[in-house]
């Protein structure tokens, strides 16, 4: 491993925080259509860099055969506070190297993306700024050496996030939405950071590795030793930190019930849909249990836990998604269910599978996403696809880029997605038969409504919105507002784009890549299990496995010939959803548009999202605010009323005093005063 | 460089003298000079302090015969610089020139007065935070309501004379019992050294009155901090306060009432007594101990955190939204404090600077939307990024501090109060865990003024409408140019505020291991007990015995017939 | 019996004191308000100068000697605003000045 490449990595993070503030600080005005370069050169460089750390990795770990690799970089000391101390470091291992590589490298593709879906528009420079503030966040979350540098890039995606779901911020939907998907996050975050606090607490570091791998300073080698090495209360602790990570986890990759804000999100530009809540920050809770796997695997509860939540939030996922009509929704809600799908890998033992499915998913589900940008982009803002049909002619290239995508959604056998899906699917059936079937169910369901919304799209008889939507962001829309000088040109390119071309190179080729990723992706790990072996020489896997073996016995070996029935299985069920999705949906629509109808109570329920939204809202958000109202008068009449009671005693007194004593009469004055003198007088001589 | 504390007091308050020989105008000049230079003896003093030092490192005054002293009482015009107060005194000094800079776009009246208290209530602030004399510290800590009476009560609001009343009434009553402890303390100690007062406190008085002295100073500070139920002050005399009363109210005025609890309650009355079982008092047949009391307090503070944050959230005046959510922080501030391990009090010192810059520099921001639209009502405002982008960067930024996004300085300090009271033994996991809610709900409500204020679509009241007669007289005139009476993004001065608060932002939160090494010595000198200075334990123990072996004598002489053992009891 | 006595003083002083203080509390004219104060002072004074012959010593002369310059500058005084008070409401009533109690 070549060392400049660890000695250097810390550019990886800081070209794109650089990029940020120039085109953020900088690119403004006149400069402005310009703003994407210096996130291009970041993110561009950050790529570079991720696939030669990764080159750099596989032959360091293919040379110590089968040995664990890991190296920690330590830059700074971040802060320190007695034993508390943090470094900001970097830890590399076979996880982080492809976790890089997901980032940096959709990263890049996106970025290239978007500087043609986003031209023309009025914060231009922002979107590239916040871009690039977003893969430092996350390149820091998936590189930091300690749990605290985990958070930082956590709540630092979590605030991008934020900042890239308001982009429209006039759109009081947008504003909302991105409102909510922080404040959904920060519930998680909570759990995370006591989790982290216990961490400290029973093991005194949270650094993962410490010194360096097997040196045994490391919370994570601490935690993952035997267990008759650990005190009492580092055992109860352990039964308390996985469920509190868990919480940030299920926060950050919106699984149920912190799900509620990634359908919102779509507010946002559709790269950010892409990048931000498809490909990469969603998984950032897999990568969080996967790298912590040994502080979850001693605690069965913990682990069933998971893997339950994961399986309900892809069945949840899967079943919303059903009655959804709005392009963007129908994908935020397979994310839910994808992410479902790899929780259950973690929750059952297969982190392999699980960070497989995650890389699998980062390709073809970008691909999807920008597919739908282009549509939305040709349709003037259109995403209903109750109101488009037969594109196919309209967006040739989209289609095949689209058709490539949902087949791997689909899982239809020899694309990524069918590999790694099928992967989840066999483990969670050997873990327990019911978790198995409700992932196949869903599968099914995958299938089906991923191939309802592409026979309704662009299969059919063509039709073709006309006028543009309401919170169309064309850049037309811009030049009312825009007080800067070059707004005429952007008429030039943008608008007459959506006339002309609805399919420019700058957003295709892109896509291209995706796609061929979405093809591909899947021979990473079949049928030789080249991925698993290399993530298996991570750290956190082998102690994860070794506490596995210690505690609950080796795993039986997997039959190789049943694995191929279980693939022939799923490959059917893909088959069928799609068959089903093609009859309901192209052949006989009418009969599709009826069906909700017959099952009207279900249909509802689906399309009110289970009324999760409003039981949040209702029986959490009103009551603290009338809590909350209740203590601001509580504050003025209780507490202040007893401010102003002590204040109000000397008060009546002096009133007391003023309408007894002092009422003016010169021989009243005189009397009291004669009367106290007597008074005085008595007491002096003791005759009183 | 001694003599650099004292000018470091004397120059602002002979620049607040001679404010009064300028012309209005030239006042504004003058008093940002001389902060300047006060701020420039500050910058000198920090470089020359010897980091890593526990006690002063720099100290002025205090031996007998030096200048000032009135052997008779005890007292001396002692001055010194520990790490703790040099942070605190650096935070003052940077703070104060950006007010009063800003000050020169809001005070259009009386400016010379205004400037002039300004001066002063820079030299009370800074004092109080050099002072190592108790009674200097009070007269200082005290000196810092006139000022600030004046600048609530001249320049304020529609309700400002009320506010200013409160505001001094409320504190002076408070501090009233804490001159009493202070009193108690130095005519007991025969001094009003701080040294000399701890030690005794320490090694010479008695559980139940370290408690009662313990209660006396808190009486003062807690009113000044806020504490939980102590805070109704706070929001009206932040509302009603002009801007740059307002910073310096938040930024630093409240610190005064943490800084004393550190550096003056704690090491009177719970310094090595915090896990003793000693019952120190009764309450309705309850035996107070003060391990209780620490948990009784730490319980204040945590209503303090979730009770001001729930309440800020539903406020319609933004300024009085943050003037809540101090409440809420210094919740967190104090509740660090009291885990009284390194942990804890390293994120409390932080948090009351980090609160000085991000609270501040919010206050700065909310007043330069009220200079524009004069009106500071969530319902009024909103889509103010549309208007102002580069206000609307500011504002989202220090809001993200203030909500402790990590990178920023908010996360060191919060993160490490929390954490300390979390690992603290006299506070424990639970006091930690309901605190961390009050992270969730910060967010809430900072979000819920940012969505409504910067984000959504642009809403401003009408330039016309609010009541400046000079603007609505002109804006007759060029009502056909409608879109040049519409106030514009902030300016250079302006910026030129906001900036060095933002890179503190950042530095301090990717960067604080140099502020926070400094201050560990100085923390560790305050929790230990002086007893283990040399030489003291041993006199300090013969004296006692002698004492009590002098009272026994003369009671037994007095009441010849009581059994002697009965005077154990 | 012929001698006159320590208490044959006091009892006339003691008359005197208590003639002005009846009068004071009585009488609502300023004037006489303000005679009846003399009264008492002059009964206060014969109780001085009585103890001072009782005891052989001139302080009692000269504690009365400085009460009569006192009650001479405050009659100036006071008999002047008297007058100023006389002049504005035409009365000599002392309750006519009563919102004076503020």
């Amino acid at each position: 491993m070549e060392t400049f490449l660890l000695d250097w990595s810390i550019l990886i993070p800081l070209l794109p925080l650089v990029g940020a503030i120039v085109s953020g600080l900088l690119m403004t005005g006149q400069r402005k259509p310009a703003a994407h370069w210096p996130i291009w050169i970041g993110v561009g460089y950050a790529a570079v860099h991720s696939l030669l750390l990764l080159y750099g990795m596989i032959s360091h770990a293919s040379a110590a055969h089968g040995q664990a690799v890991g190296f920690v970089e330590p830059y700074w000391t971040w802060f320190a506070a007695g034993d508390f101390v943090i470094r900001w470091g970097y830890f590399f291992d076979p996880l982080t190297t492809v976790m890089l590589c997901v980032v940096c490298g959709i990263g890049f593709l996106i970025t290239v993306f978007a500087a043609g879906y986003m031209k023309g528009e009025a914060g231009y420079f922002r979107f590239f700024a916040y871009l690039g503030l977003f893969i430092f966040s996350m390149t820091n979350l998936v590189m930091g050496e300690n749990l605290i540098m985990l958070y930082l890039g956590w709540e630092g995606v979590g605030v991008c996030s934020y900042l890239l779901i308001g982009y429209y911020y006039e759109k009081p939907a947008a504003r909302e939405a991105a409102k909510k998907a922080f404040l959904v996050n920060r519930v998680g975050d909570f759990g995370f950071a006591l989790g982290i606090m216990l961490c400290f607490l029973a093991f005194g570091t949270v650094s993962y590795f410490g010194e360096g791998v097997g040196t045994g300073t490391g919370l994570l080698e601490i935690a993952g030793g035997a267990r008759e090495g650990l005190t009492p209360f580092q055992i109860t602790a352990l039964q308390w930190i996985p469920f509190l990570l868990m919480l940030g986890a299920f926060g950050k990759s919106a699984q149920f019930p912190l799900h509620v804000w990634l359908p919102d999100a779509m507010e946002g530009p559709t790269p950010v849909s892409a990048l931000i809540h498809a490909a990469t920050m969603v998984t950032a809770g897999v990568y969080m249990i996967a790298r912590c796997g040994t502080l979850f695997v001693g605690n069965e509860a913990a682990m069933t836990t998971v893997a339950t939540v994961g399986a309900i939030t892809a069945l949840l996922g899967a079943t919303i998604a059903l009655r959804q009509f709005d392009l963007k929704k129908v994908f935020a809600y397979s994310t839910i269910s994808q992410l479902g799908f790899m929780f259950v890998a973690v929750g059952v033992l297969a982190p392999v599978a699980g960070v497989f499915h995650l890389v699998t998913h980062a390709f073809f589900k970008a691909l999807l996403f920008l597919s739908s940008g282009v549509v939305m982009h040709a349709m003037l803002g259109h995403l209903d696809m109750r109101k488009m049909s037969g594109l196919k002619h309209v967006l040739p290239k989209t289609r095949w880029l689209m058709l490539i995508g949902c087949l791997a959604l689909a899982g239809v056998p020899l694309l990524s997605g069918f590999f790694s899906k099928d992967e989840i699917v066999a483990a969670a059936w050997h873990r327990h038969v019911a978790l198995g079937a409700v992932l196949l169910f869903t599968a099914f369901l995958t299938a089906y409504y991923t191939f309802r919304l592409y026979f309704r799209v662009f299969e059919g008889p063509q039709l073709v919105p006309t006028t543009p939507a309401e919170d169309h962001h064309a850049p037309a829309d811009d030049h009312a507002h825009s007080a800067h000088g070059h707004g005429h040109d952007d008429h030039g390119h943008g608008h007459d784009a959506h006339h002309h071309n609805h399919e420019p190179a700058i957003m295709i080729v892109p896509l291209v890549v995706l796609a061929i990723g979405a093809v591909l992706a899947g021979y990473l790990n079949f049928p030789v299990h080249a991925l698993g072996h290399f993530l298996d020489q991570s750290p956190s896997y082998q102690q994860t496995e070794a506490l596995a073996h210690s505690l609950y016995g080796e795993p039986e070996p997997t039959d190789p010939a049943a694995h191929y029935a279980f693939m022939g299985i799923s490959a059917a069920i893909a088959i069928v959803g799609i068959a089903l999705a093609y009859w309901l949906h192209l052949k006989d629509r009418r009969r599709g548009e009826a069906l909700p109808q017959k099952a009207a109570p279900i249909s509802r329920l689906l399309e009110a999202k289970y009324w999760i939204d409003e039981i949040y809202q209702g029986y959490i958000v009103e009551p603290l605010r009338w809590i909350g109202r209740a203590s601001f008068v509580f504050d003025r009449f209780v507490i202040d009323g007893l401010v102003w009671i002590v204040g109000f005693v000397p008060q009546l007194g002096a009133f007391v005093l003023k309408y007894t004593t002092q009422r003016g009469y010169l021989q009243g004055y005189a009397v009291t005063m004669l009367l106290c003198i007597a008074v005085i007088l008595l007491l002096i001589f003791g005759l009183w | 460089m001694e003599y650099l504390l004292v000018l470091l007091i004397a120059v602002p308050l002979v620049g607040a003298a001679l404010t009064a020989l300028l012309s209005g105008r030239s006042a504004r000049s003058w008093a940002l000079g001389v902060s300047g230079v006060t701020l420039l003896l500050g910058i000198i003093l920090a470089c020359n302090f010897s980091y890593g030092h526990a006690g002063d490192a720099i100290t002025f005054g205090g031996e007998p015969g030096s200048l000032f002293a009135l052997p008779e009482i005890g007292f001396s015009l002692s001055l010194g610089l520990d790490a703790i107060s040099l942070w605190l005194m650096v935070l003052t000094v940077a703070l104060t020139p950006l007010a009063i800079w800003f000050s020169w776009g809001s005070i259009a009246d009386r400016e010379k007065e205004y400037y002039g208290w300004m001066l002063v209530l820079l030299a009370a602030m800074v004092g109080a935070f050099i002072a190592r004399d108790l009674l200097l510290f009070y007269i200082f800590f005290e000196l810092t309501l006139i000022p600030m009476f004046f600048i609530i009560g001249i320049w304020g609001g529609s309700q400002r004379r009320y506010a200013a009343a409160k505001f001094f009434l409320f504190t002076f009553a408070g501090s009233i019992f804490t001159l009493a402890g202070v009193l108690y303390l130095g005519l007991n100690a025969d001094s009003f050294a701080f040294a000399d007062v701890f030690r005794y406190a320490q090694t010479q008085a008695t559980a139940n009155e370290r408690f009662w002295l313990l209660l006396a100073f808190l009486a003062g500070l807690a009113v000044k901090v806020p504490l939980f139920p102590m805070h109704t002050w706070l929001p009206l005399a932040h509302t009603e306060a002009p801007t740059a009363g307002s910073v310096i109210l938040a930024g630093v005025l409240l610190k005064l009432g943490t800084y004393g609890l550190l550096a003056i309650a704690l090491p009177v009355g719970l310094a090595g007594v915090s896990d003793s079982p000693e019952v120190v008092g009764h309450l309705f047949g309850w035996d107070i101990t003060v391990p209780g009391f620490i948990k009784f307090l730490g319980v204040l503070c945590v209503i303090g955190i979730i009770y001001g944050a729930l309440v800020a959230w539903v406020q319609q005046d933004i300024k009085k939204l943050v003037a809540y959510s101090s409440v809420s922080h210094l919740g967190f501030c104090v509740l660090g404090l009291l885990a009284l391990n390194t942990i804890g009090m390293q994120g409390s010192v932080l948090y009351m600077i980090n609160h000085g810059i991000s609270t501040g520099a919010m206050f700065l921001v909310i007043g330069m939307i009220y200079d524009r639209y004069h009106t500071r009502d969530i319902d009024q405002l909103s889509g103010l990024a549309k208007r102002m982008p580069i206000l609307a960067f500011f504002f989202i930024l220090f809001t993200l501090s203030s909500i402790g996004l990590p990178g920023t300085n908010g996360f060191v300090s919060e993160f490490l109060s929390i954490l300390g009271a979390f690992t603290s033994d006299n506070l424990g996991i639970a006091f930690g865990a309901v605190g961390a809610l009050g992270v969730i709900l910060g967010a809430v409500y900072m979000l819920h003024m940012a969505a409504r204020v910067i984000w959504g679509p642009l809403k401003v009241p009408d330039a016309h409408a609010h009541g400046d007669p000079a603007k609505a007289a002109a804006g007759d005139d060029a009502h056909h140019d409608h879109a040049h009476d519409q106030p514009g993004d902030i300016g250079g001065r302006e910026i030129a505020i906001l900036v060095p608060l933002a890179l503190a932002v950042f530095f301090l939160g990717l960067y604080p291991t140099p502020l926070m090494r400094s201050l560990e010595p100085a923390l560790q000198r305050l929790t230990s007990v002086a007893v283990v200075e040399p030489a003291a334990p041993a006199d300090s123990a013969i004296a006692v015995a002698e004492n009590q072996a002098n009272i026994e004598t003369i009671a037994s002489a007095v009441i010849a017939d009581a059994p002697v053992e009965h005077q154990h009891d | 019996m012929n001698e006159l006595v320590l208490q044959h003083y006091l009892a006339v002083g003691g008359i005197l004191f208590v003639i002005g203080l009846i009068g004071f509390m009585t009488r609502r004219n300023l004037i006489v308000m303000f005679l009846c104060t003399e009264l008492m002072f002059q009964g206060c004074a014969l109780n001085l100068i009585a103890f001072g012959a009782y005891h052989g010593n001139l302080g009692g002369q000269v504690f009365t000697i400085m009460v009569l310059v006192i009650a001479a500058a405050e009659a100036s005084l006071a008999l002047g605003l008297v007058v100023l008070l006389f002049r504005h409401k035409h009365t000599l009533d002392a309750n006519a000045w009563r919102e004076l109690k503020g």
